[in-house]
């Protein structure tokens, strides 16, 4: 197998460059949606402009898991 | 007092576990016994019996200990939530019930236990566990209903006691001495005993069906009137018949000789449940006879001609 091969291999991580955001200007985005309308934006872009947000209450619930030891059915007898 | 003097029928069973029972109070030994039989045939109360006659240190009989082998998964479960509670340095009978059951590494134990080569402690280490069983201070019997299934080898350590069906007038005495209050009129007993197919548990429950029929009318006499009449409100058919039962004779009388699949097919049971079920029955009544195909017998069609004398 040549290993200097330049050729990159599917399926081995994010390659450079891919982000998940892009810039979009304000302007940009009025031609497709309203002033009213919910843009979704990342948290982390929202402290770094100072605006605070509302933290997301966790709660984890414990599923309740049924005691399901079994038992050796058995009688005894005083005589 | 007479040992088993409680229990009606059985007497070879009552001869052999006396002998053991007796040679129990001159040795302080006692045989791993095997209890076989049908269902209903007294395993467990011959053996409760049994065991009041084995007594502890003090005298007084030794606690009887009465085991579902059905609930044992494993012989971890068995030494953990029994034998080191219970069992253990403490006098007790055994019975393991349905031992058929038996998990096979509790069976593989057993087998190794119960190789005393005549000691009286064998100790058996299991997991990260030491076991001790003291023969001088326990006793095991072990009951089942299916011998075959049991470990060949296990089998060989036991020593066998066979049940047998009971006959009409054993079962005709269990009723009356389950009803001390009933007067029995005439030969209603002996009626009574022929629907309940030797079986002693069945015969219990008979007497529970006679008593609640006598509580609601409010009487102690009981005879072939009676007995007819509560045959008709409960469906009991001449001699013990299930529904299953007569359609399988009926069916035999209506087409002729059949094979088991066509009766698989007519009653809607399966092959083997026919076969474990409702042929055993019919072929000990001679109601039925197979030669190549299933057959109606004389006995069959007059017990036919009963159930439509009766409807």
């Amino acid at each position: 197998m040549n290993n200097t091969s330049t050729v990159t291999k599917r399926g081995r991580g994010r390659p450079v460059g891919s982000t998940s955001f892009v810039n979009v200007s304000v302007a940009d985005l009025e031609q497709f949606v309203g002033t009213s309308s919910a843009i979704p934006v990342s948290r982390i872009w929202l402290e770094k402009m100072g605006l605070t947000i509302q933290p997301v209450q966790r709660t984890i619930q414990e599923s309740e898991v049924e005691s399901s030891v079994a038992k050796v059915e058995f009688k005894i007898t005083k005589l | 007092m007479k040992r088993f003097a409680e229990l009606v029928g059985q007497e070879d069973v009552k001869k052999k576990l006396g002998f053991y029972l007796d040679a129990h109070v001159k040795t302080q030994k006692f045989p791993f016994l095997l209890l076989t039989g049908a269902k209903g045939m007294g395993k467990t109360e011959f053996a409760k019996e049994a065991a009041r006659g084995i007594n502890a240190k003090d005298g007084a009989p030794r606690s009887f200990l009465e085991i579902n082998c059905g609930t044992i998964k494993n012989a971890q479960m068995f030494f953990e939530q029994v034998f080191a509670p219970v069992i253990q340095g403490n006098e007790v009978t055994v019975l393991l019930d349905e031992c058929q059951a038996l998990p096979k590494d509790l069976m593989t134990v057993l087998l190794s236990a119960f190789n005393t080569e005549k000691l009286d402690i064998k100790q058996i280490n299991w997991r990260d566990g030491m076991y001790e069983f003291n023969f001088k201070l326990q006793s095991f019997m072990l009951a089942t209903t299916e011998a075959d299934k049991l470990f060949s080898p296990l089998k060989d350590r036991l020593t066998p006691v066979d049940f047998q069906p009971y006959t009409i007038s054993d079962v005709a005495k269990i009723i009356e001495k389950s009803l001390p209050d009933i007067n029995f009129k005439g030969d209603v007993l002996e009626k009574i005993a022929a629907t309940v197919r030797g079986n002693a548990r069945s015969a219990v429950q008979r007497s529970k069906q006679i008593e609640l029929y006598c509580e609601t009318k409010a009487s102690k006499e009981f005879g072939t009137k009676e007995w007819n009449d509560l045959c008709d409100k409960i469906g009991i058919n001449p001699s013990g018949l299930n529904n299953t039962e007569i359609q399988i004779l009926r069916a035999l009388k209506d087409r002729g000789d059949c094979t088991l699949n066509m009766l698989s097919a007519i009653t809607g049971m399966s092959r083997s449940a026919l076969q474990r079920d409702s042929e055993i029955f019919l072929l000990q009544k001679g109601y039925m006879k197979i030669e190549g195909t299933r057959k109606l017998t004389a006995a069959g069609t007059k017990a036919l001609e009963n159930l439509h004398k009766k409807a």
